[in-house]
């Protein structure tokens, strides 16, 4: 018996401190139930009155993956080439842009970091360039004589910097949307993760995250000069596809007879150039990837007349045709067509409207598509704030921002010079509204306005709030889990937890008689030591994670079987039973340690280099190896020490 | 209850039909590693995946050919647990929202009775795939690194030696499966993420059933000095049979009923393990011991007698 007291001591404390750290994780629960069973009036106040506690619970429980309580998670990443760019501030030449274009590709598959890249990258564009001639910077010490070295740790402080802003601001623009319990993680030296739990609309998070708040007003230019040039557009794709189709003929009378399949095979190489020249921009840009990447497929089969529903020829208004919400990438790309550049009047952009409305002839959803100046007259940076408001007449949403002094005063100019014309609020190159002025705006106040929705505003003023990113950010990993299915996998976990745990307790049980009652209750003392350690360390419990636990079950018992072979061999040796325990226990533990330890080392393996759901994974296998263990080696002593003190035949049956 | 105690089964004579069914295997697994191959799933290649509810069944054939008028030709579609759900597999990434809209709106113009809904959704671009590609790659390295150098601080040479062969094999035994199942079943078994963590936890299972046999027989080595080191392998492995069988068929328990209550995300990861587990019992009893009692043949160890003997 000696040595029990110090079990007992232990095997009590752990239970203690496991069903301590299960405590919030109980009351979290209790509280979601209670909440549940409110009025929403009730439930209302009661969650001001303690709103506190609530969440001082909650954060405490032990806490679900996204795959288990639905929602969304986000991997962003910040487009460190937009940044250099922004750093030279307009010192480029061709050497820097090449070297720009090099770098972007080769980050695709390499280790180092991007400004490692890019400054090879002009090395060999340009042998003995002087980074410096680009990111000449006094206030930041970097002057005409700085060494490569000395720019290259500028840079890579100025990323690092600009990476820690945009964290910054995605946690803001996150904390604002109200989510429960969001998490935000750097990953690597370029990528943002972003867990949100319970999103039901993702289209919502991800304008929110992406969002530059890049706020521009623009004036438009003359559309009657614009309309009379998307004619021509029209015309061109028409010849060209109808050239497409006819000069494919004699090549192929299979597709002479089939015009469309024959529109479609052809067009695969226009369609891989275009894709092609929209990989270049976007690797330059860095940005809005998301918007534009496409679909080749979709461009190469439909026409651009079928795409886009042109307004008539002269119409007045700067809105030069309609674009179905599925064509807007393709008709992007045609429209970036250097051929067609060439058809549109210099200096005008053409840009999509934010909301789409159902007006097209079938009745599909669409968006507007807008010509604009590319000239920007005043940029998001004068703005001081920002707040929803509602119009005072319609009572409709709208954004309300206030200008620096400066700002006010070009505000003040380029409304008094542009009386009845209109002008464009651009936000992230999105054209929100293009209201006509109808006088000067003194104060450097004023309202964008749109069909906007609540939502939409509170997301607009939260994102110019938060300011400005620092480089764009392109998503890069989503992953979207419905709540209802974050339920069910719950259940599911749960239910081949338990069914899992009753099977194998039988088992253990009818192999191992009393000793098998032993493995069963030492087997729950793992579980709740398992959760224990889980909520303690604050881990997250996902799918894969349930699947570890139930894997655990299995797996645990491998001690437990170790040590009663041993101890039948030992009795059928024809030892005491006392002296047989001791030698099982004993000459089991090799074995033990060992599988046990090498099992744990693949959980460190996994865990520093999985992500996300592997981690979960690998967290609870380790911890299940640990509380296993614990469980055979000393609850399973002290239960049959237990017994066999008090039991006088002094036997235990080991089946 | 007593299954399988005191056994002497003659293991090392039928080493023979051990090293054939091994050899078969890892042959037919190479060749199918080779063609059809493995396929990399959403994780390491990128693209999207979606699961899509439909109010009635649909025919898979049609769909996949809808589909691939909008999403391209390389768009998979496939049953998930029931026949109202569809899992929609494209290499498209980029605009998630505009994937979802003309998946469904071309599902609807397929079938107008289906009314499909996307439920979950997962994309992941492709250099980000190729991160976490890098990423499992140094794990399941890093992972069988970690165990040979544990094997060999903790034992012979032989032994370490014999356990990383053993791991090989299952390793490559369980991917040729892998590539067979997805290959020649409605199942899709694509390599994530999930089936790589499926693949180290075969690992370190194996590693704990070898590690097992592997201690009983040095532990017996010194009792038994008379006996030919065949002999004591077969003693050992004899010894453990039940321990193997027992912690086995708990750990199958387990298992089993994960593939039919565990629902359907967890079912290639629970089959994974399943396949792996009866593979790694199999192979602790019926390769690793025979390795090192070859290794000891071709090159014995001298033993204390002799070392006392040549000082």
């Amino acid at each position: 018996m000696q040595g029990n007291g110090l079990r007992i001591a232990a095997t009590a404390a752990f239970l203690l401190i496991a069903l301590y750290s299960l405590l919030p994780t109980f009351q979290n629960a209790r509280n979601g139930s209670r909440l549940a069973a409110m009025d929403p009036a009730a439930r209302e106040a009661y969650e001001a009155a303690n709103g506190d506690d609530l969440l001082a619970t909650r954060e405490r429980a032990l806490k679900l993956g996204l795959d288990l309580q639905g929602g969304m998670n986000v991997t962003l990443e910040v487009g460190t080439g937009t940044l250099l760019r922004e750093l030279a501030e307009g010192r480029t030449d061709e050497t820097f842009e090449t070297a720009l274009a090099a770098a972007t590709r080769e980050a695709a598959d390499s280790r180092e970091d991007f400004v490692t890249l890019f400054a090879a990258a002009v090395e060999e564009a340009r042998p003995d360039t002087r980074l410096a001639r680009y990111f000449r910077n006094t206030s930041a010490g970097i002057t005409a004589r700085s060494t490569n070295a000395e720019v290259e740790t500028y840079l890579r402080a100025e990323v690092e910097d600009a990476l820690q802003r945009a964290q910054e601001i995605i946690r803001q623009r996150v904390d604002r949307f109200g989510v429960s319990e969001p998490l935000i993680q750097r990953q690597g030296t370029s990528r943002i993760a972003v867990e949100l739990p319970g999103i039901d609309d993702p289209e919502r998070v991800r304008n929110l995250l992406r969002g530059t708040a890049k706020l521009e007003f623009r004036l438009l230019p003359e559309p009657q000069v614009v309309q009379a040039s998307m004619q021509r557009v029209g015309q061109y794709f028409a010849d060209r596809e109808a050239g497409r189709t006819t000069g494919a003929a004699p090549a192929d009378t299979a597709a002479a007879a089939t015009p469309a399949a024959g529109a479609t095979a052809d067009s695969s190489r226009p369609a891989g150039d275009t894709a092609r020249q929209r990989i270049d921009v976007d690797a330059l840009t860095g940005g809005t990837t998301a918007r534009t990447e496409a679909t080749p497929g979709a461009a190469a089969r439909r026409s651009f007349a079928e795409m886009v529903q042109l307004s008539p020829a002269g119409a007045a208004s700067p809105v030069v045709g309609l674009v179905a919400r599925t064509d807007t990438s393709a008709v992007r790309q045609m429209l970036a067509e250097p051929g067609v550049r060439a058809l549109l009047p210099p200096g005008v952009d053409l840009l999509y409207t934010a909301s789409a409305e159902t007006s097209t002839t079938d009745g599909t959803e669409a968006f507007q598509l807008v010509a604009v100046n590319e000239r920007v007259e005043l940029g998001g940076d004068v703005v001081t704030d920002a707040r929803a408001e509602f119009d005072t007449f319609t009572n409709a949403p709208e954004v309300s921002i206030t200008m620096n002094g400066e700002g006010a005063s070009r505000w003040r100019q380029i409304t008094s010079s542009n009386v009845g014309k209109p002008v464009a609020v651009v936000l992230d190159d999105v054209v929100y509204t293009f209201p006509t002025i109808n006088g000067t705006i003194p104060n450097g106040r004023t309202q964008i306005t749109g069909s906007f929705t609540r939502d939409q505003v509170t997301d607009i003023v939260t994102i110019l709030k938060s300011g400005a990113l620092p480089a764009p950010v392109n998503i890069i990993g989503e992953r979207t889990i419905g709540p209802s299915l974050g339920a069910q996998a719950v259940q599911n976990g749960l239910r081949s937890g338990i069914i899992g745990f009753l099977l194998i307790g039988l088992f253990v049980t009818l192999y191992y008689r009393v000793g098998g009652i032993f493995a069963v209750a030492a087997l729950l003392v793992n579980l709740v030591l398992l959760f224990g350690v889980l909520a303690g360390f604050n881990a997250t419990l996902t799918l894969p994670g349930i699947a570890g636990i139930v894997l655990t079950l299995g797996m645990a018992i491998d001690a437990n079987v170790l040590i009663y072979e041993r101890i039948r061999e030992e009795l059928d040796a024809g030892k005491s039973m006392r002296a047989a325990v001791d030698a099982g226990f004993e000459k089991a533990f090799a074995a033990i340690a060992d599988g046990n330890i090498t099992t744990f080392l693949i959980g460190v393996v996994l865990y520093s280099f999985g992500t996300g759901p592997i981690q979960g994974f690998a967290v609870t296998l380790m911890a299940g190896i640990i509380t296993s263990v614990f469980s055979a080696l000393v609850v399973t002593r002290l239960l049959i020490d237990f017994t066999l003190a008090r039991n006088g035949q002094r036997r235990i049956a080991f089946g | 209850m007593r299954i399988l105690e005191n056994t002497t089964y003659d293991f090392w004579g039928i080493r023979k039909v051990g090293f054939i069914v091994s050899g078969v295997l890892l042959v037919l697994a190479l060749i199918a590693l080779v063609a059809p191959g493995l396929e990399a799933g959403v994780d390491f290649k990128g693209g999207t995946e979606m699961v899509v509810r439909v109010q009635n069944p649909v025919d898979l054939g049609r769909t996949r050919q809808a589909l691939a008028g909008v999403l391209g030709d390389e768009t998979e579609v496939k049953m998930y647990g029931s026949t109202r759900d569809l899992l929609i597999r494209t290499p498209q990434t980029g605009d998630i929202e505009q994937i979802r809209t003309q998946t469904t709106q071309t599902l609807a113009a397929a079938f107008p009775d289906s009314n499909p809904v996307v439920g979950d959704s997962y994309t992941i671009g492709a250099r980000f795939a190729d991160d976490l590609y890098r990423g499992a790659f140094y794990s399941v390295l890093g992972g069988l690194a970690v165990i040979m150098l544990y094997v060999l601080a903790r034992y012979d040479w032989r032994y370490g030696l014999g356990a990383i062969l053993t791991l090989g094999h299952d390793v490559i035994v369980v991917l040729g499966i892998f590539a067979v199942l997805n290959a020649f079943t409605p199942i899709s078994f694509t390599i994530t993420q999930t089936i790589i963590a499926a693949l180290l936890t075969i690992v370190g299972y194996s590693v704990n059933d070898t590690v097992v046999v592997y201690d009983r027989i040095r532990e017996t080595e010194g009792l038994y000095r008379s006996e030919s080191f065949p002999t004591l392998a077969n003693r050992a492995i004899n010894a453990t049979l039940s321990r193997t069988i027992i912690t086995g068929v708990s750990t199958l328990i387990a298992l089993v009923v994960l593939l039919l209550f565990g629902g359907e995300e967890l079912r290639g990861f629970a089959l994974a393990l399943l396949i792996g587990i009866v593979l790694g019992t199999y192979s602790s009893i019926f390769v690793s011991t025979p390795i090192v009692v070859l290794l000891r043949e071709r090159f014995p160890v001298r033993t204390r007698a002799v070392r006392a003997a040549a000082r």
